[in-house]
């Protein structure tokens, strides 16, 4: 019976650590799509096309931390491109990270070049951003 | 032919294949690559070990305990092979201290040591089973299955932004731990770490602003990628649709902090079934 609980703790434990990689719980044909955009990105990381491509491919796995690190790299190439901020903004909001979320929403609708025809979805993401939590001591 | 001639011409075959595999790698492919650099804006230097400075331009490998050092308007982004990505701002130094990864159990280590600067770390692989670890003349911190954004004074002074994940900032034998997205923690040289505080928009703002480019590129270049992202970001019906699915999602459960003296922890629940808060070590 103790060895039938400890077998049962590491088995939580391990799932647990399993837990946190989204790309690992992703099906096999998702995995290796991920991993084959990123070696092409890795291959030619000028290549807008496999960044992006990476960066949609990391979405739908759920890695949103990559999807963002994609993103980002836009970013540091050019600036100005309120879309990609706008993406920014709806990952960093995904993983409750609203005040980075906030920040790309808002520069991204500050920025004139943001299409019209996205910009109400943009506004009613920012209406709904939760307050940052309040710490309270215990 | 006796045995021992067939094993003697098997592991010579071995050997040229073995041979001929390492000729089509580059002298710095044959060197310890441990990632590329992804985008650029004016001249970031690199300095490999044993090496001399060299520019480092998109697609320029980057290598085990490699110094990156950016003047008063560079900037450096550099993917490693695990997936970890680390954007370096300007007026900064770092040199990457460790990198071990093993692509088939997708674990390793990466450690990085910054004397001065902007910079932020959005971990891969790696982070998800240990913490990176980065290393300034304050503090020593640690990102698990996170992002965290870092400013280091020219005296060693440390801020330490918290943009997801489980982040911890120790110095002096004391350790602060934020595991909610939004805190920083501030770090004296000689001192020990402050209380999480909730990071203001504006510091924020200004930090993130240090990590972009500013707006340099060509006018084809900035045209090819407003194009591509027009094509590939969906149109604005499925934009709205998603963004309803994901409000619903994250307002379903109402978010509730707990705090101790030293840590700030939220529970949630997951929107994507994929994507978990990162655990606590």
């Amino acid at each position: 019976m103790k060895k039938l609980g400890t077998f049962l703790l590491l088995a939580m434990v391990l799932a647990g650590c399993q837990s946190a990689d989204p790309v690992q719980k992703a099906s096999p044909e998702l995995q290796r799509q991920y991993n084959a955009a990123f070696q092409e990105m890795l291959k030619d990381p000028g290549n807008l096309d496999a960044v992006m491509a990476y960066a949609q491919v990391a979405t739908k796995t759920g890695d949103y931390e990559g999807a963002v690190g994609a993103y980002e790299s836009l970013l540091l190439v050019d600036s100005n491109l309120p879309r990609v901020r706008l993406e920014l903004g709806i990952l960093y909001f995904r993983l409750k990270s609203y005040e980075t979320s906030r920040v790309y929403l808002e520069s991204a609708l500050a920025s004139p070049a943001l299409p019209a025809d996205v910009r109400k979805p943009a506004e009613l993401l920012l209406a709904k951003m939760p307050a940052q939590s309040k710490s309270r001591r215990t | 032919m006796s045995k021992s001639n067939v094993v003697i011409l098997v592991l010579l075959r071995a050997l040229l294949v073995g041979a001929a595999g390492l000729a089509l790698l580059t002298p710095a492919q044959a060197q310890s690559r441990i990632g590329v650099t992804q985008a650029t804006q004016n001249n970031p230097m690199g300095q490999p070990p044993g090496g001399v400075d060299r520019v480092l331009r998109v697609g320029t490998d980057v290598q085990a305990n490699e110094i990156i050092s950016t003047a008063a308007d560079d900037r450096a982004h550099l993917v490693f092979l695990d997936g970890t990505t680390l954007t370096v701002g300007p007026s900064s130094q770092l040199t990457i201290d460790k990198f071990v990864y093993d692509p088939t159990t997708q674990k390793g280590e990466l450690a990085v040591n910054a004397t001065k600067g902007v910079f932020r770390v959005i971990g891969g692989r790696i982070s998800k089973t240990s913490a990176i670890t980065v290393t300034t003349p304050a503090a020593t911190m640690g990102i698990r299955g996170g992002m965290a954004a870092f400013s280091v004074a020219t005296g060693g002074a440390t801020i330490t932004v918290s943009l997801f994940g489980v982040i911890t900032v120790t110095a002096g034998g004391v350790t602060q731990t934020m595991t909610v997205p939004g805190l920083q923690v501030s770090t004296s040289t000689g001192g020990t770490p402050g209380a999480p505080t909730i990071v203001t928009q504006g510091s924020l703002s200004a930090a993130l602003g240090a990590l972009v480019g500013n707006s340099t590129a060509t006018a084809a270049t900035v045209a090819a990628i407003q194009t591509l992202v027009a094509s590939n970001l969906g149109n604005p019906v499925t934009l709205q649709a998603l963004i309803q699915a994901i409000i619903v999602a994250n307002t379903a459960t109402p978010i509730t902090t707990t705090t101790t003296t030293t840590t700030l922890a939220v529970t949630v629940v997951p929107e994507n079934p994929n994507q978990t808060q990162a655990s606590p070590n």
